[in-house]
């Protein structure tokens, strides 16, 4: 489908092997789109109801003719039996707002392929099955000190820069959930899904971050990746830890022992993790970044009910 | 404590460098390596519990030191060899020499000397204190140490039990030399040599031997006894005559009677030559035997006492000789037919005769002499020829000037190898070619006109014979001399091949080349051992200690080697009555100290280096403990 467009595209020309997609896993993402919950408001006619009425097919309700309004949708069955003009309501079907949210620190520069890598194919596939359903697809990237967001945009022919956009990303930085979370939520009034990309090594409190979504009234997703590197990291004897973002140094002695006790604590983290977002009904998505990106968005997410 | 290995000087400076190496690589081991981690909070959480036993790791690297060098100190003193001081005469360095060598091979009143040898090398190991380390060596040609030094009496009980005699003589520099190297520096070093002092003087090895500090205990063995062998042993086939063969042999006795001997010539194990012979007493006899008839490969001289009384040594009783292997001739005669021609040629064995007329001759190729017979070809054949009459026109290397008439040999080169036992002066021949020698040619016999009835030279550096009569208008063909002549004229014109193969002499190391690609050989000893042998650049290097024939076989080919006593044995087995008298017992000692047991104390350390690198890895890599 996307070859349509890359012919057209000058800069997309020539296939490069960063594309996050092949023409396998696009034509599987097409029939795939998203589902929300609720029913947002929009600017644009989309394929979701919106509580405003207008031009769509559904009847919404009636109204007393007032001068102006389009005779067209004047009931004429209801004059005949009631001598009353009233005006025939539809619901507007509405467009979806998708911000996509893109954690880009140090941290997650770790992983075989990187979290960074993993989460960029995952917004990509995202943001694709958004803008193939004339969803308003924006992407945000954000670390500590920095961030970058790609204006919304609607269309299948915007995915291309959405793949620039990420490209451009770099893991850097380190990690405040909150006040990324914060600045996305002051410039994004206007409300739609969330969808949190995130490892939450977040040193204060990812909480924090996950209820400015919240509190914004953000329809809110959490996809949280973890690789082999964190879950059981091939280290032991005598070594200086260095932490990716902070820079801090630690002298550690790994032994077995020790390297149990890490488990134990990475193991107690995610639970923690865990218990917020059920607590808080945030779906959440662990995702292993060795599982395959298509495999993720098809089946992880339809078993989330994020997409249908 | 003494160090039986390396000096103490050396090994200071094997475990400096060695300390030096191993502390650099703690060094290196102190920096850590930096890994960059995601999330190091979750690393702080786990580590926390250990920080308090961060002390414990600074002591603990300190002690990971001193562990390591340690085990560099146990590794060094290990190559040291350390032993306790022993205490008293146990202290003493002792050496006890067997002498392996020919002599002690002889049987003395019907008990092998080599017997009583061992036996008294037994008595030396039962006599030797508790703790008093000995060690054990044999000598004939060369010393050769048996065990390390130990007091571990039964081991150097059963290293006794291989040693026999060999055919070796004793060499006696070589025996003061070893006695030098093994105990020169070792504590009241005493050599204690088993031996019959045959060929060596136990007063003259006594004195060498205090010059180096070194005490001799001789310990006599062996008896006067009869002896008479074969000193020397060569045979060779005659150049002219390859069916027979001439020998050369001395023989020689040992005893101070005159012994009447019985010689016994064998080729191949049949006897070809038989002789009774009387030995004055420490005497020798040379003998040469002539004409030697039926000798084939392998040639013995066989001596033994005429009165069937056995001979004290056995070894010198027989020598043994190669003859080279015959080659067969393979001889074209072209002739119409010549009957005392091809007569001739059959009275030898190793000559392959084809006879062809002249009409059919087309050449000579594959030949290795080619007769002519009253015919000469219109090409000169490339192979050795010989012309009987030859009639021109045609390629005979000669001039033909026209004929003599009643001609006969009036000058005869009899120093020529081809006219020995011929006699031509009285041929009577009705005519003869006059031919016309060319410069170089050779002439063997002439007529009065000094015309040359038979003559010899080459052309183009193909030899030819030639005679200047046809044989049927002379009575040469009734005489001895013919078939004589014939067979001279033919192996004048072979090649002549190796006509004396060399004899070996025991402990000569031998080189003997063989096929380019063969890699190994089969060498078997006189005494019938195998032994695979590498061969290296197309040779394998033999030797053997024992007289008699040895093979190397190669891809099924085999060459076989003689060897013979040495020519400076002695031949007598007489011992040497100026034995130094047996030193004093040394006194008994105190149970001297033992070292952890018998083992030897670089085990003990190189175990416990091992035990601890164990300790270490099941400890400090595994983690078990910490």
């Amino acid at each position: 489908m996307l070859s349509a467009f890359r012919r057209r595209s000058p800069r997309a020309a020539v296939p490069t092997a960063s594309d996050p997609f092949d023409d396998a896993f696009q034509q599987r993402l097409e029939y795939l789109a998203l589902v929300s919950r609720r029913v947002f408001t929009g600017r644009q006619r989309a394929e979701r109801r919106s509580k405003r009425t207008g031009s769509g097919v559904e009847f919404a309700d009636y109204r007393q003719y007032a001068p102006g309004d389009d005779i067209r949708q004047i009931d004429w069955n209801v004059y005949g039996r009631l001598e009353r003009l009233l005006v025939r309501l539809h619901e507007q079907e509405e467009d979806l707002s998708v911000h996509i949210l893109l954690d880009c620190s140090g941290s997650m520069a770790f992983g075989q392929p990187s979290k960074l890598d993993y989460g960029k194919r995952l917004a990509a596939a995202l943001a694709y099955v958004g803008l193939s359903h004339l969803d308003r697809v924006s992407v945000h990237a954000f670390s500590e000190g920095t961030s970058a967001r790609l204006a919304p945009a609607r269309g299948r022919h915007r995915i291309f820069q959405v793949f620039d956009f990420l490209r451009s990303l770099e893991a850097r930085g380190g990690t405040h959930l909150a006040a990324g979370l914060s600045g996305f939520v002051v410039r994004n009034p206007r409300r739609g899904v969330a969808i949190l990309i995130s490892d939450l090594f977040d040193p204060r409190s990812f909480e924090d971050g996950i209820n400015q979504l919240r509190f914004a009234k953000f329809e809110t997703y959490v996809l949280h990746l973890v690789s082999d590197d964190d879950l059981a990291p091939q280290l032991h004897g005598e070594v200086d830890l260095q932490d990716a973002e902070s820079g801090e140094v630690i002298r550690v002695t790994i032994t077995p022992a020790v390297r149990e006790r890490y488990l134990q604590r990475v193991a107690a983290y995610r639970e923690r993790l865990e218990r917020f977002c059920a607590a808080k009904r945030v779906p959440l998505f662990a995702l292993n970044v060795g599982t395959p990106v298509d495999a993720a968005i098809l089946h992880v997410l339809r078993r989330g009910g994020m997409v249908r | 404590m003494e160090l039986l290995g390396v000096g103490v000087g050396q090994l200071l400076a094997l475990f400096g460098a060695a300390a030096v190496v191993t502390v650099a690589l703690y060094l290196l081991e102190l920096r850590r390596r930096r890994v960059r981690v995601p999330f190091v909070a979750l690393w702080t959480q786990a580590s926390s519990q250990t920080q308090a036993t961060r002390l414990f790791s600074k002591l603990r690297h300190v002690l990971s030191l001193l562990l390591a060098l340690a085990i560099v100190a146990a590794l060094t003193l290990a190559l040291g060899d350390p032993r306790a001081t022993l205490r008293g005469d146990a202290s003493q360095a002792r050496l006890l020499l067997i002498d392996t060598s020919v002599s002690m091979g002889a049987v003395d009143a019907g008990k092998p000397r080599m017997e009583t040898a061992l036996e008294q090398a037994r008595a030396v190991i039962d006599e030797l204190p508790k703790g008093q380390r000995l060690a054990i060596a044999r000598a004939d040609h060369s010393a050769i140490p048996i065990t390390a030094a130990t007091d571990d009496a039964e081991a150097l009980t059963a290293a006794l039990s291989d040693l026999r005699a060999t055919s070796l003589p004793l060499h006696s520099g070589r025996l003061l030399t070893f006695a030098r190297n093994v105990l020169g520096s070792a504590t009241r070093p005493e050599l204690v040599l088993v031996s019959d002092f045959v060929g060596a003087s136990a007063s003259e090895l006594g004195k060498e031997l205090a010059r180096s500090g070194i005490a001799l205990r001789s310990v006599v063995v062996g008896r006067a006894g009869r002896n008479v062998g074969v000193s020397a042993f060569a045979v060779r086939r005659y150049p002219l005559d390859k069916s027979h063969s001439q020998a050369f042999l001395e023989l020689h006795n040992g005893g101070s009677q005159t012994e009447r001997v019985e010689l016994t010539l064998l080729s191949d194990g049949r006897a070809v030559e038989h002789e009774t012979l009387e030995l004055p007493g420490a005497g020798r006899m040379q003998r040469t035997y002539q004409a030697l008839a039926g000798t084939d490969r392998r040639v013995e001289a066989v001596v033994r006492l005429a009165d069937g009384a056995p001979d004290a040594l056995a070894a010198d009783d027989r020598a043994v000789a190669l003859l080279p292997k015959r080659q067969r001739t393979r001889v074209l005669a072209v002739t119409e037919g010549n009957l005392y021609l091809e007569a001739a040629l059959l009275l030898d064995e190793y000559l392959d005769v084809d006879t062809l007329a002249p009409a059919q001759y087309r050449g000579a190729d594959g030949y290795d002499v080619v007769i002519f017979d009253r015919f000469v070809p219109s090409t000169a054949p490339r192979v050795p020829g010989v012309y009987l009459a030859p009639q021109a026109p045609g390629a005979f290397p000669l001039v033909v000037a026209g004929e003599l008439s009643a001609p006969y040999f009036v000058a005869v080169n009899r120093s020529d190898p081809l006219l020995r036992f011929t006699a031509l002066e009285d041929v009577n021949i009705s005519r003869a070619l006059k031919l016309q020698p060319a410069p170089g040619d050779q002439v063997l016999g002439r007529d009065a006109s000094g015309a040359p009835l038979l003559l010899r030279g080459a052309r183009e550096g193909v030899p030819f014979v030639a005679l200047a009569f046809d044989v049927r208008d002379s009575d040469l063909p009734l005489r001895i001399a013919w078939p004589v002549l014939v067979v001279g004229m033919v192996d004048s014109l072979v090649s002549s091949e190796v006509g004396y193969l060399e004899t070996h002499a025991v402990g000569d190391r031998v080189v003997v080349p063989v096929a380019g690609a063969a890699v190994d050989a089969l060498v078997t000893s006189p005494d019938g051992r195998r032994t695979q042998v590498a061969a290296l650049e197309g040779t394998v290097q033999v030797q053997s200690d024992r007289t008699g024939f040895l093979s190397v076989t190669t891809g099924g080919t085999e060459q076989l080697l003689a060897f013979n006593l040495r020519p400076e044995t002695p031949r007598s087995v007489t011992p040497s009555v100026a034995a130094s008298p047996a030193p004093p017992q040394p006194a008994a000692v105190s149970a001297p100290a033992r070292w952890l047991g018998s083992q030897p104390p670089w085990l003990w350390l190189v175990s416990a280096v091992a035990l601890v690198l164990i300790v270490e890895w099941f400890t400090y890599q595994r983690r078990w403990t910490l």
